[in-house]
């Protein structure tokens, strides 16, 4: 049985890591839970709360007719870091550069590539134009000696827009 | 015992003061907050605990409003079932006993209003002191003669065996109960380990129990 002298300290809120066992003790033994009683009248008359109270049979009896409450457990909901104002520039600035990917003829990689590196950039649209007119080249070559009836609508159509480039 | 209160009081050391006292509340809140907890769990007697604990402050507050000890004890039995109706809903952000308090007042105050009355004014009744206590308040509110007897002879007892205490039992309790410092602080004070300071204020406590644990077990219905 749980010490008198460890409900004294419990009175007190001096009860440490114990508090469930002693609780459960004081719900088990009348002996302990007149300990509580008395002790917490002992503090209240050195108050000068008074002494008068109401009786506890009386209010155990309409405790009992009550239904038990059990709180529903909190759950900690995880806070959300991004606050709206974030969320909507986020949103912003997402349609703006899918926006720029689908209409723009340049990527934004591409652009960001030339704005830092032009001379590379120019070099590198003087490589394409002669790879395209090799290829231009080539499928002259390929058209004068391929036979006409293998395909004679898209080759030239090809041919004459690489030329026009 | 006057040197320590002075020393307590008015002495240099900044331990000692409103924010040890804090502490010590904040130590009362958790211990009601985990019975409340428990009462949060379905623990229907932890909330006999509190009502065992509080019980008397309620009963102050509410003799307040009205007059009719009959009516106090409805008024303050009605408050606790109120408060355990709304447990569910309380979080803890303040303390339970201010939340049993906006309880008990709003309870009393409906309770003038259905009856049509006006609650008393407390000046009515002789004279308070600073914290709206009244000496009569101690024996005014129980239901019968003999009950009424009961109450001041419990007071008178109380009394009598803490001025008969051996002088470091009734320094530790009188530091606690009155000066309402921590274990801590007692120990601090007393010059003593906290150990002496527990078995100290248990030993005070248990001497006046057994005084009036006869008083006790007589009267209207258990007390415990």
């Amino acid at each position: 049985m749980v010490s008198k002298e460890k409900i004294s300290s419990l009175v007190d809120g001096e009860s440490g890591e114990e508090f469930d066992q002693l609780l459960d003790e004081i719900h088990a033994s009348e002996h302990c839970r007149e300990a509580w009683y008395s002790y917490n009248l002992i503090g209240d008359v050195l108050n000068k709360t008074g002494v008068a109270g109401a009786s506890l049979d009386r209010f155990r009896r309409a405790l009992d007719a009550e239904p038990t409450v059990i709180a529903p457990r909190v759950r900690v909901k995880k806070r959300d870091s991004w606050n709206p104002f974030v969320r909507i520039a986020a949103s912003i600035s997402f349609v703006g550069v899918l926006g720029w990917y689908v209409f723009s003829d340049l990527s934004p990689l591409d652009v960001s590539v030339a704005w830092k590196n032009p001379e590379l950039t120019s070099r590198q649209i003087a490589l394409e134009s002669a790879y395209d007119e090799a290829i231009a080249d080539y499928l002259a070559a390929h058209n004068q000696v391929a036979p006409r009836a293998a395909g004679p609508g898209m080759i030239p159509e090809i041919l004459e827009e690489s030329r026009g480039n | 015992m006057e040197a320590i209160l002075q020393r307590l009081h008015s002495g240099p050391s900044p331990k000692i003061g409103a924010e040890l006292v804090a502490s010590v509340k904040l130590s009362e809140k958790e211990l009601d907050l985990q019975l409340v907890r428990r009462v949060q769990g379905g623990d229907k007697k932890a909330f006999e605990l509190l009502f065992s604990k509080y019980q008397r402050r309620v009963n102050r507050l509410v003799s307040r409003f009205v007059r009719s000890d009959e009516e106090v004890e409805d008024i303050v039995q009605d408050s606790f079932i109120k408060a355990y109706r709304a447990l569910p809903a309380f979080r803890g952000d303040s303390a339970f006993y201010t939340w049993l308090y906006r309880i008990a007042v709003n309870t009393a105050k409906n309770y003038l209003v259905s009856s049509s009355r006006r609650p008393h004014a407390i000046s009515d009744y002789g004279s308070t002191d600073e914290d709206g206590f009244r000496e009569d308040e101690l024996v005014s509110h129980m239901n019968t003669p003999e009950s009424e007897l009961i109450t001041r002879e419990i007071a008178e007892t109380v009394n009598s065996t803490m001025s008969e205490l051996p002088d470091d039992l009734r320094e530790a309790i009188t530091l606690r109960e009155i000066e309402g410092l921590s274990y801590e602080e007692i120990a601090e004070v007393m010059g003593c380990p906290i150990g002496t300071v527990r078995s100290r204020i248990f030993r005070a406590r248990e001497a006046i129990s057994e005084k009036i644990k006869p008083m006790l077990d007589v009267g209207e219905g258990k007390r415990w």
